[in-house]
């Protein structure tokens, strides 16, 4: 009786049966793996990956440089009392189940999306209605970037069938390069290329998703080759993937900010003064160079410079000097405690910092934070925490100093999130406790302007006035970072993340 | 049947009673008790860290009822229990039900392909190792087991995929959609399960060789081989079930870690995610399967054991 002889012989085999269908796997599909879930079906929650995963499209899209460019709009105007849009609908395209695109169609996935939370229900729009070969869109006040709501992943374009008798979102029918094929909530994703399609034709005979919410998961993943593309690889995983695999690194500077919210009303941070003196003790030199191995992140400003219209040209770096924070404290009336750390009236300088890790890099530049401020003479003390904790102390007035990573590019222009979280008195993830009525008189000349040059120097202004009041520390510009299988070639990041491209994705060789 | 039914199933099936209440009670007063705002929790869940602002959070409060006071929420829970009626999970606004049934239809893959490894692997290196005491194989077997023991799921699943996927590129790293993708998270979890059964198995080999009627049967003639079968199998048996019952609890907390690692879409991993959202009912559905499946697979364990030992038909 030889037992374990005969064990491994039905291990062996039972490995070499399945693993010839793992050896078959290298095929004409793109792999995909992140951290992020597929919550839902619903496009205001989840739209964002059927669009990443280019199986939805939207009326506008978005060039790499920021400019607005037609998609399933072809042409787009408004008339003279801006308050009536015209969006010309693309002919000849058709939805996955073979039904044509039309503005009836439009018309009626914009208004199911309307109905829930998200940017469409916050905007000034009455009604969405078809006429002829064109969707119409009236507001209730001007809007100006009304164009670039519709670049957005809960504007999609889905067909009816999509929907079920509530408007509720049940299957994913879009006009997309891929159909899905199989869709298990909320981590897997299969789509393959659909026939159909009026653009060109992809590459890839198919795409697949899955949400893997480990990053040592991803990482080997890629490495034994079951994913092309792994998102959100911390920057030493990445660097040590491209020495012992095939692959190749990518980090480009997306839309989002890491940004450090100020409580306005605590002694020390009501001041521009003083929230300008707890900007100079962040080392943003190091945060780039150690924490996201990164030299592009190091922000200078509010907006990075993918923002043409907000973009401050020719500002400096911002110093890195402990030294002169705690002497623009003292000046400011503030002395030194025992400890050494800065008092005023007997009470000394200490806040806490509230953060989270969604984002795996903001609890460890948090605490670089809260060592530089140290030096600096202010007590900072780090609390990892939801991500709801920072609207939760927003509003409650608990929050001292909130870390985030802000997305002003959500609709392609930040103009909607400057609104939310600069106007006066604040938002969720924006300014607390401050205003500003010169940008207040700013945002609503910006709602009313054609764009152009007007609207140009209109933010320039705005962004001139967060940027010298610093009510939000910019602390670095984030940078996205994606592990890319060298079997792949042409692919590229989307600064604004509303998509990745995979159709226009071909073979190395 | 009529006498299992009355030394097995009832008992099982009032303990299934206590252990969904119990389960059900503690979930919700553990869930309360932790900090945070629960509006504010479940808004991140639904919408995304990006989106959760005050309006989201009111608007979950508003919907959801988490106004009102603690103890008629938990009168109504009971009621919804005795019902039947888990509700609805309070991010994707799914009934709870049919969300963990897809779940637990996962991890019930998970745990079975598990369990078919260790019995492969535990018992058949036990009795060989039993079979041959202080032998070169008890010695390296035991030495084996302990160190597959003492090393968590999580850091055995790594280990497994950096030599299995990474290196020999036999399988699959992480993902579900086919067997292939079941097998290393399978083997992550039986690893540790046949470490220990395997011991079992080996001292009870050795109790039935050194026993006067293994002995017997040698001297009546019968080969060694033949004795084992016909002696020796079914007394080492039950031991074995036993403690595979006794193990379970092993398969049961290891699921939660291993299904994350490897991206498997089971209950574990609903679990977490669960609990981080504050997402109340998917914790109370997915805690109670969980603790109702343990009782199930005990049941099963008894019935076995009651199949292969008379001596507890005839008590």
């Amino acid at each position: 009786m030889k037992p374990i002889g005969s064990v491994a012989c039905a291990v062996g085999l039972l490995m070499l049966g399945v693993s010839s269908e793992a050896l078959a796997r290298k095929d004409n599909i793109i792999d995909v793996v992140c951290p992020w879930e597929i919550g839902s079906t619903d496009s205001t929650r989840s739209g964002h990956v059927f669009r990443w995963m280019s199986i939805s499209e939207t009326l506008v899209g978005v060039e790499p440089d920021g400019a607005m460019k037609p998609l399933l709009a072809t042409a787009w105007s408004v008339d003279d009392s801006r308050l009536v849009w015209r969006f010309k609908i693309r002919e000849g395209v058709t939805f996955h189940n073979g039904k044509p695109l039309t503005a009836d169609a439009a018309a009626f996935s914009l208004n199911a999306a309307r109905t829930k939370p998200g940017v469409l229900a916050k905007s000034p729009i009455a009604e969405i209605a078809a006429e002829g070969s064109e969707l119409v869109v009236r507001l209730s006040e001007p809007f100006a970037t009304l164009p670039s709501l519709f670049t957005h992943a809960s504007a999609q374009i889905l067909e009816a069938e999509s929907y079920d008798a509530d408007g509720n979102t049940v299957k994913v029918i879009g006009t997309g390069p891929f159909a899905i094929t199989v869709l298990q909530t909320p981590q897997r994703l299969a789509a393959k290329a659909y026939a159909g399609y009026w653009g060109p034709k992809p590459a890839a005979e198919g795409v697949t998703y899955l949400a893997a919410p480990r990053s040592e998961t991803r990482t080997l993943m890629v490495q034994s080759g079951d994913a092309d593309l792994a998102f959100n690889m911390d920057a030493a995983s990445l660097k040590r993937l491209e020495m012992t695999a095939p692959v190749k690194g990518f980090s480009t500077p997306v839309a989002r900010t890491v940004t450090l919210k100020l409580n306005a009303a605590r002694p020390g941070l009501d001041t521009a003064r003083g929230r300008n003196a707890i900007n100079a003790a962040i080392d943003r030199q190091g945060i780039a160079a150690s924490i996201l191995r990164e030299p592009k992140s190091v922000a200078n400003q509010q907006f990075s410079p993918m923002f043409g219209d907000w973009f401050l040209e020719g500002l400096p770096q911002f110093r890195y000097d402990p030294k002169f924070t705690r002497a623009e404290f003292k000046a400011m009336g503030w002395s030194e405690d025992a400890d050494g750390y800065l008092a005023k009236d007997g009470k000394r300088l200490s806040l806490v910092l509230t953060t989270f890790s969604d984002r795996p890099e903001l609890p460890i530049i948090a605490t670089s934070i809260q060592e530089s401020l140290r030096q600096a003479g202010i007590e900072a003390k780090v609390s990892v925490n939801n991500a709801s904790a920072i609207p939760a102390g927003h509003h409650d007035g608990s929050l001292d100093m909130g870390m985030l990573a802000r997305n002003y590019g959500v609709v392609r222009d930040p103009f909607v999130v400057v609104t939310e979280d600069f106007r006066s008195g604040g938002g969720d993830w924006g300014a607390m406790n401050w205003g500003s009525a010169e940008l207040d008189d700013l945002i609503a000349k910006m709602k009313l302007s054609d764009g152009g040059a007007e609207y140009k120097a209109l933010s320039q202004r705005a962004a001139r006035i967060i940027h010298d009041e610093m009510p939000v520390i910019p602390v670095a510009w984030h940078v996205q970072t994606v592990a890319v299988s060298k079997d792949l070639a042409n692919f590229s990041i989307d600064p604004f993340q509303l998509t990745w491209n995979l159709e226009k994705v071909t073979w190395a060789k | 049947m009529g006498k299992m039914i009355r030394a097995v199933v009832v008992p099982r099936a009032l303990q299934a009673v206590m252990v969904a209440w119990t389960v059900g009670t503690l979930t919700f007063v553990l869930t309360r008790a932790l900090p945070g705002d629960m509006a504010y929790r479940i808004a991140a869940g639904r919408y995304g860290y990006d989106n959760v602002d005050a309006a989201a959070a009111a608007a979950v409060r508003q919907e959801l009822g988490l106004d009102q006071p603690p103890l008629l929420a938990y009168a109504s829970w009971l009621w919804d229990l005795l019902t039947l009626n888990l509700g609805r999970d309070m991010v994707s606004n799914e009934p709870v039900w049919s969300e963990v049934t897809h779940q637990v239809g996962h991890s019930l893959v998970l745990a079975l392909v598990a369990i078919a490894f260790a019995v492969l692997l535990g018992p058949a290196l036990g009795v060989a190792a039993g079979l041959r005491r202080r032998g070169a194989l008890d010695h390296a077997s035991l030495a084996l087991s302990t160190a597959l023991r003492s090393v968590p799921p999580f850091i055995l699943g790594i280990g497994l995929i950096l030599v299995v996927a990474v290196e020999l590129r036999w399988l699959p790293a992480a993902g579900h959609g086919g067997f292939a993708h079941a097998v290393l998270p399978g083997l992550a979890l039986a690893l540790g399960l046949a470490a220990v059964s395997s011991r079992v198995t080996r001292n009870a080999v050795v109790a039935v060789a050194r026993s006067p009627f293994f002995a017997f049967a040698r001297t009546k003639g019968l080969g060694e081989a033949l004795a084992f079968r016909r002696h020796g199998v079914r007394n080492v048996a039950v031991p074995v079930v036993s403690y595979f019952g006794v193990q379970l609890i092993y398969l049961i907390e290891g699921v939660v870690v291993v299904e994350s690692l490897f991206a498997w879409p089971g209950i574990g991993h609903a679990l977490v995610h669960a609990i981080v959202a504050r997402n109340v009912p998917m914790i109370q559905g997915t805690a109670l399967v969980m603790g109702l499946m343990f009782v199930a697979l005990n049941a099963v364990v008894d019935g076995i054991c009651w199949g292969l030992d008379p001596r507890r038909r005839a008590s």
